[in-house]
């Protein structure tokens, strides 16, 4: 269960206050595949970031399972994110130099992992994602489907309980797009992960079990 | 995360900018070797002098002298031959008694007595013009006292005019290429006026007549006294002394004299005179005593116990301390001034730091998302920082090693040309190349702690957001 209580986030841009987070409670049960909604700035990033611990509200509380992430220390946010959670982002966000097998590791390296059991674990995900032929292929030399397929990888390599895809489709044209929204929704089928999609398509936001709508920080 | 993996990642991260990595670790290099050859040249210096040290016998001498406070000091004779003696009264002379009871010291191998001989006028080599200033020293040539010799032999105990010539007074006679040529060669050392030793028929002063022209006669005469060279001595510290027996040397400064006495047969209009002698060792004690001791770990406890005599011994020791002092400090100056441009090249690992930080922004704000606490991401640019100064440091005692391997190749060469058998100028210490090692590793540390303070503090939502 994911629980969010009078959580608010306030940015001071020249003077003025700006309310990313205006007074946000919700609730999101276990394994519920929840769309975020909203126009540009609306808060949508924030409110994900907030949840995935990548962020800190400036009031209100955040409980992710029997946990309250609002007022740890760094080390144990990081730990949360790398145990807990998932990230995909519009950009892939995969470093450039190394392969897809590589890139899946890098949260196995940060919780410790050996080399051979990550590397079996790396292989694993990126079978499940259906790129078990391009482990060696770097970035550069991948699609930009499959380059979002190693992303969605990297974010399961640590079996985490939520995955936050922020605009996953962002780059990719409608088919791919749609391919990974599948991808998506089997592993939240197959898994039982929670995901939330940050989105501003109605038709992906459709696809998902529950639409949050977000609107100048305040969900409507 | 584990260690192996921040070494590998680190090493990784700086593989990728291998012209910007090369380039830092270049200066390191530089600094490295800088400090390495000003420390590594202090150390071969006192490693040579060390060797000479111990190639001539020092290392297991003590030098006596007449008192702890009293130095050798130079005593006019009679007849203005100087010779050094225990001149001050207030120091135990030191006389065949003293010899003796030095030798029964425990430890003590041999004691040989020296005396300095100089106030020739000058010394030239027989059948040459060319006149040169010389010392010699007088000393019993025993086998515990034998000298390094690279030409001829020592001298044998008692020998009269024969001498054992060092490096200076080779070169002057321009044999240096050829020592063995000089030996069996006749050196001639011309007295000051008025000398009446060793080779002299002192005429009587005359009976009646002209006394004045008899003394003025005297005092204005000079002579030559040959000596023939057998020996020479390997070059060294010691170029300049010139060795004969203390046998001869008491013999050169003995200065005879007609003594008038009172009183006679027949008569007493005619004064009566007798030959007699001044013996300048006899009456003011050798210059110095040498004292041979059995190891080197003895050195200080005979010297000790000499001193309790109530006379001065000092060793090589207090040479080599004063030496430390000095070379100690010149190590420090010289190494200050190596590491200046250590410390130019800790600027260059902190600039390539704060610009990887500055490109790799994106990538910080992915490894925070996945995981990485401000922890990680600190050990992992202070450790990127510190793998350049240890491949700096690497590579700077690599390319020292094989720097110094050349110019000791090449300068033991040069030295056996001249005659010297030491060798290996350059010193490398293996603690001097394990501790440059650590330490430009540790620079490299510390210059990394600031750009990893910057990359940790870094909001990972903002560096997402780079481009």
């Amino acid at each position: 269960m994911i629980q969010l209580q009078n959580v608010n986030k306030v940015y001071e841009l020249g003077g003025e206050k700006i309310y990313a987070l205006d007074n946000v409670s919700l609730e999101i049960t276990p394994g519920e595949f929840v769309a975020i909604m909203g126009p540009s700035g609306s808060g949508k990033s924030t409110l994900a970031n907030v949840i995935g611990g990548l962020d800190t509200p400036d009031s209100g509380r955040v409980v992710v399972g029997d946990q309250e992430i609002t007022e740890i220390r760094d080390k144990a946010l990081s730990k949360y994110r790398n145990s807990k959670i998932g990230f995909v982002f519009q950009t892939f966000n995969l470093h450039p130099d190394y392969t897809a097998l590589e890139n899946v590791m890098v949260p196995l390296i940060l919780v410790g992992m050996k080399a051979r059991k990550r590397k079996k674990r790396a292989r694993k995900c990126l079978r499940a994602v259906g790129l078990e032929d391009r482990l060696k292929h770097k970035p550069g030399q991948l699609s930009g489907g499959q380059r979002q397929r190693v992303s969605i990888a990297r974010a399961l390599a640590n079996r985490p309980e939520i995955i936050i895809a922020d605009e996953p489709t962002g780059n990719l044209d409608t088919k791919k797009g749609q391919e990974i929204i599948d991808l998506l929704k089997t592993l939240n089928k197959e898994e039982g992960v929670n995901l939330i999609i940050i989105t501003h398509d109605a038709k992906i936001a459709r696809q998902a079990s529950r639409v949050i709508e977000i609107k100048d920080g305040r969900i409507s | 995360m584990r260690i192996i993996d921040y070494i590998k990642l680190g090493g990784k991260n700086l593989w990728r900018q291998k012209l910007r990595t090369s380039l830092t670790v270049v200066a390191v290099v530089i600094g490295a070797i800088s400090v390495i050859v000003m420390v590594s040249l202090v150390i071969g210096a006192k490693s040579i002098f060390m060797q000479q040290l111990e190639a001539m016998g020092a290392l297991t001498q003590v030098t006596v002298t007449g008192s702890s406070e009293v130095e050798e000091s130079g005593g006019d004779g009679p007849f203005g031959f100087m010779h050094g003696g225990s001149g001050n009264s207030e120091g135990a002379e030191l006389n065949d008694e003293v010899v003796e009871k030095l030798k029964g010291i425990s430890h003590v191998q041999d004691v040989s007595p020296a005396t300095s001989v100089w106030g020739f006028q000058s010394v030239h080599l027989d059948g040459t013009d060319k006149k040169y200033s010389a010392m010699l020293t007088g000393y019993r040539p025993t086998p515990a006292f034998e000298q390094s010799i690279i030409a001829g032999r020592n001298l044998e105990p008692g020998e009269i005019a024969k001498v054992v010539i060092g490096g200076g007074l080779l070169d002057s006679f321009g044999y240096e290429d050829n020592p063995k040529d000089i030996l069996g060669q006749k050196v001639i050392f011309k007295t000051n006026k008025g000398y009446t030793g060793y080779g002299v028929e002192l005429p009587k002063p005359p009976a009646g007549g002209d006394q004045e022209q008899y003394w003025e006669d005297l005092n204005d005469k000079t002579y030559d006294i040959e000596a023939e060279i057998v020996g020479v001595m390997s070059p060294g510290p010691g170029d300049q002394q010139n060795f004969i027996t203390i046998t001869w040397a008491k013999q050169i400064l003995t200065n005879k004299y007609w003594q008038g006495q009172e009183g006679g047969s027949g008569n007493q209009s005619e004064p009566q005179y007798e030959l007699d002698e001044y013996n300048q060792i006899e009456e003011k004690g050798y210059g110095s005593i040498m004292v041979k001791v059995d190891s080197t770990d003895n050195v200080e406890q005979v010297a000790t116990d000499i001193e309790a005599m109530d006379l001065g011994a000092s060793t090589a020791k207090d040479f080599l301390d004063e030496l430390n002092k000095l070379l100690s400090t010149l190590g420090v100056i010289l190494g200050a001034i190596g590491a200046v441009s250590l410390a130019v090249a800790t600027i260059g690992i902190v600039n390539t730091m704060v610009m990887a930080i500055y490109e790799r922004t994106r990538e910080i704000g992915v490894m925070r998302a996945c995981g990485a606490s401000r922890g990680v991401i600190r050990k992992l640019f202070t450790l990127e920082a510190a793998l350049l100064g240890l491949l700096g440091g690497l590579l700077g005692v690599v390319i020292s090693y094989v720097l110094a391997t050349i110019g000791n190749y090449y300068g033991n060469q040069y030295l056996l040309d001249q005659g010297m058998s030491f060798s290996n100028i350059i010193s490398l210490p293996w603690w001097l190349l394990a501790g440059i090692v650590g330490f430009t590793m540790l620079v490299g540390l510390l210059a990394g702690l600031y750009p990893a303070w910057r990359a940790a503090r870094l909001d990972p939502v903002e560096a997402l957001r780079r481009e």
